[in-house]
């Protein structure tokens, strides 16, 4: 433990970069903003897909949320990486790479919750419903979706928070955001030890305040059953 | 046998027990009666410290249960808690919960341990489900496989809180047979019910709790048919309204 | 490198997945270890105690993975003045992190045996210690192994992340070969099915668990 203090710690390069850092940061939240709108998007449409009555859209669905949820975002990241601009001839930047990574994973997870709230509902709230001779349709917007929207909404808070973290791992493909930034930086100064510690300090800084507020959220909706 | 002196719980704001006195000698069966929230359950696991009180002394067959170097496991070893929620260990069979006590306790041998366990459980009629899980008993049955699993204690106080209360009515019956037969046989027992059926037959003494004292305390008779108080003939007539006599 | 036939990266890809395994199965022991010790420490009848549990838990969940294996890789060294290989501080990285959520499972497990089943073994006189063991425990295992199966897929699939920090483990040969070779979409694509074919099993067994766990209750 001593040596730890031996360190001569100089953070003279730090302040500096602060603007640079920031600038990451900016973009790690922007990441993880356009990230989660698509996927709350994508996640929907798949969980219907995988709800529906048909073979033909329910195993592609399954499909597809199985394997972006068993192999680790790093490798899908890497993958797109490499496969959009060789296979599929297309030239995008790697910010819509990055994005488009994003997205896919998250979506996978955001489906499985999905699907996991609508069927959490009590079975004998939906009977009870068309008893009274809603259709299927009214049945699921006015009785179901609103009591699996509580048991959803706090798992989603979750997946932001885990995607504002996991943001950080497009920094491999070259997207300027704070963990990108962070390396660029401890190359450059050769203070890999103060550069990190002031990374990790930002993103805790930025993290917990929202993890308190999922704290709030979970108190909110917590569902008595 | 037991005696409890001043005994008071609160809990942050709510006084729950105001200082209850009770005093039980051997062989005695005492049914507490009383409004939900009055303290009977509280009070029963203050006597074997389950809650802790914050005041007033518990004596139990000589040993100052409300000591500070009270040996707590030596003491509840005496007494035997059957529970409303019955409680019992689902990853266990019957003979395997009542077994339980004997063998990790009292270090008893297995075998010795399932011979007495298979006989408890005979007594309450139990003997063709000895080695059925939880899961796959009634109500009922779960309650008996609980005061068998007390009983293998063998423990020179039963307590009972609210015992049938979570069963479905024809089901209270078996349960409340087992009990009779315990008093018959002797066993000093003090029962929080709603049964009042069952208090009149068996109980020695009714002592009517309401929010957080002693009322009334008096044998079955006096107590059904002549209280001699306000609150207990209000307590009584609000109960009986539903029956129909 | 010269040319590369498809059976000489796919053995070099199969030693990057026995090290993936290695750092994942050490990696899950530390975490669990870890874990179990902070868990214990939340459920202490002591405050500050309580307190310095949580604030573990926090502080390892609120920064990226991949910031605290880069910060524990420089770091470790001047820490501890020895220095370490960079697949011994990418363990003790990823078990550290993970730790943090195996420590929430392991709370939620026995906090979730019911205080009757307490009361009941405390009233036959068994003893705190007789108490945890025989009948808590066992109870709140059960309750903890489905998304405690979870978390060791979420564990393996971080695991990835320590090729960034020079492990050599089943990503870094796949980024390594994808850079050389003429078709790193297929490397990269066996890759994936390596990890699935890794994590795949596991999650079912996670589902069926989950599964079973329910009916029991009923």
């Amino acid at each position: 433990m001593r040596s730890l203090f031996a360190y001569t710690w100089d953070f003279e390069a730090i302040p500096d970069a602060m603007p640079l850092l920031l600038e990451g940061a900016w973009m790690t939240v922007k990441l993880t903003v356009i990230t989660m709108v698509l996927s709350l998007v994508l996640g929907f449409v798949v969980c219907v897909m995988r709800l529906s009555r048909y073979r033909a859209l329910r195993w592609p669905a399954y499909a597809y949320t199985e394997l972006f949820r068993t192999t680790p975002l790093l490798v899908q990241i890497i993958w797109f990486f490499f496969v959009l601009p060789k296979t599929f001839d297309i030239n995008i930047d790697v910010f819509a790479m990055g994005v488009l990574a994003l997205t896919l994973n998250v979506s996978a997870f955001v489906t499985e919750i999905f699907r996991a709230g609508i069927q959490s509902v009590d079975r004998g709230q939906r009977e009870a419903a068309l008893s009274t001779g809603m259709t299927e349709w009214v049945a699921m917007r006015r009785i179901v979706i609103p009591q699996a929207v509580r048991r959803v909404v706090p798992l989603l808070g979750a997946v932001w928070i885990s995607l504002f973290k996991d943001t950080s791992l497009v920094a491999v493909i070259g997207i300027h955001e704070l963990m990108f930034e962070g390396r660029e930086l401890a190359l450059a100064t050769y203070r890999p030890v103060e550069t990190f510690t002031v990374v990790s300090l930002l993103y805790f800084a930025l993290t917990y305040p929202q993890s308190l507020g999922l704290n709030w959220l979970y108190e909110r909706y917590r569902v008595v059953d | 046998m037991l005696l409890a002196q001043e005994v008071r719980k609160s809990f942050g704001e709510l006084e729950v027990l105001r200082g209850i006195d009770l005093t039980l000698d051997r062989g005695d069966v005492v049914v507490l009666v009383g409004a939900s929230g009055s303290g009977k359950s509280t009070f029963l696991r203050c006597l074997n410290r389950l809650i802790e009180p914050d005041g007033g002394r518990i004596v139990i067959s000589g040993e100052e249960v409300t000591a500070r170097k009270a040996d707590l496991p030596k003491i509840r070893r005496r007494i035997g808690f059957v529970a409303q929620s019955f409680n019992l260990y689902p990853h266990m069979t019957a003979a395997g919960n009542v077994m339980e006590g004997p063998v990790t306790v009292l270090g008893e041998a297995k075998a010795a341990a399932r011979e007495r366990a298979l006989e408890a459980l005979a007594r309450v009629g139990l003997a063709a489900k000895v080695d059925v899980y939880p899961n796959q008993l009634s109500g009922g049955q779960q309650q008996r496989v609980a005061i068998a699993r007390a009983l293998a204690m063998n423990p020179q106080l039963m307590l009972f809180d609210e015992p049938t209360s979570a069963l479905d009515p024809e089901l209270t019956g078996e349960v409340l047979d087992v009990m009779k037969r315990l008093a018959d046989d002797g066993m000093t027992m003090l029962i929080a019910s709603h049964e009042m059926h069952f208090a009149r037959r068996v109980a020695d003494r009714i002592v009517f709790i309401d929010e957080g004292l002693v009322v009334e305390e008096a044998p079955p008779d006096e107590f059904f048919g002549s209280p001699r108080e306000v609150r207990t003939r209000r307590f009584l007539s609000r109960l009986m309204s539903w029956e129909t006599d | 490198m010269g040319a590369l036939s498809f059976s000489d990266y796919f053995r070099l890809l199969i030693d990057g997945l026995e090290i993936t395994i290695v750092v994942s199965v050490f990696g899950l022991i530390g975490a669990v270890v870890i874990g179990l010790t902070v868990a214990t420490l939340r459920m202490s009848r002591f405050r500050l105690v309580r307190f310095l549990g949580g604030l573990y838990i926090d502080f390892f969940r609120s920064t990226p993975l991949f910031a605290q294996l880069l910060w524990l890789f420089y770091v470790l060294p001047i820490l501890t003045g020895f220095s370490f290989s960079a697949q011994v501080a990418g363990t003790i990285g990823l078990a550290l992190y993970e730790a943090a959520f195996f420590a929430e499972i392991f709370r939620a497990g026995i906090l979730a045996v019911p205080r009757g089943q307490r009361e009941a073994a405390l009233s036959t006189g068994m003893t705190r210690v007789q108490t945890s063991r025989r009948i808590v425990l066992p109870q709140a295992i059960r309750t903890m192994l489905p998304p405690g199966t979870s978390a060791t897929v979420t564990l393996i699939k971080d695991s990835s992340l320590v090729s960034f920090v020079g492990v050599t483990d089943l990503l870094y040969q796949a980024n390594s070969l994808a850079a050389v070779t003429l078709d790193p979409i297929g490397v990269l694509t066996v890759a994936a099915l390596l990890y699935f074919a890794l994590c795949y099993p596991i999650t079912v067994a996670a589902n069926w668990m989950q599964r079973r766990l329910t009916l029991k209750t009923a």
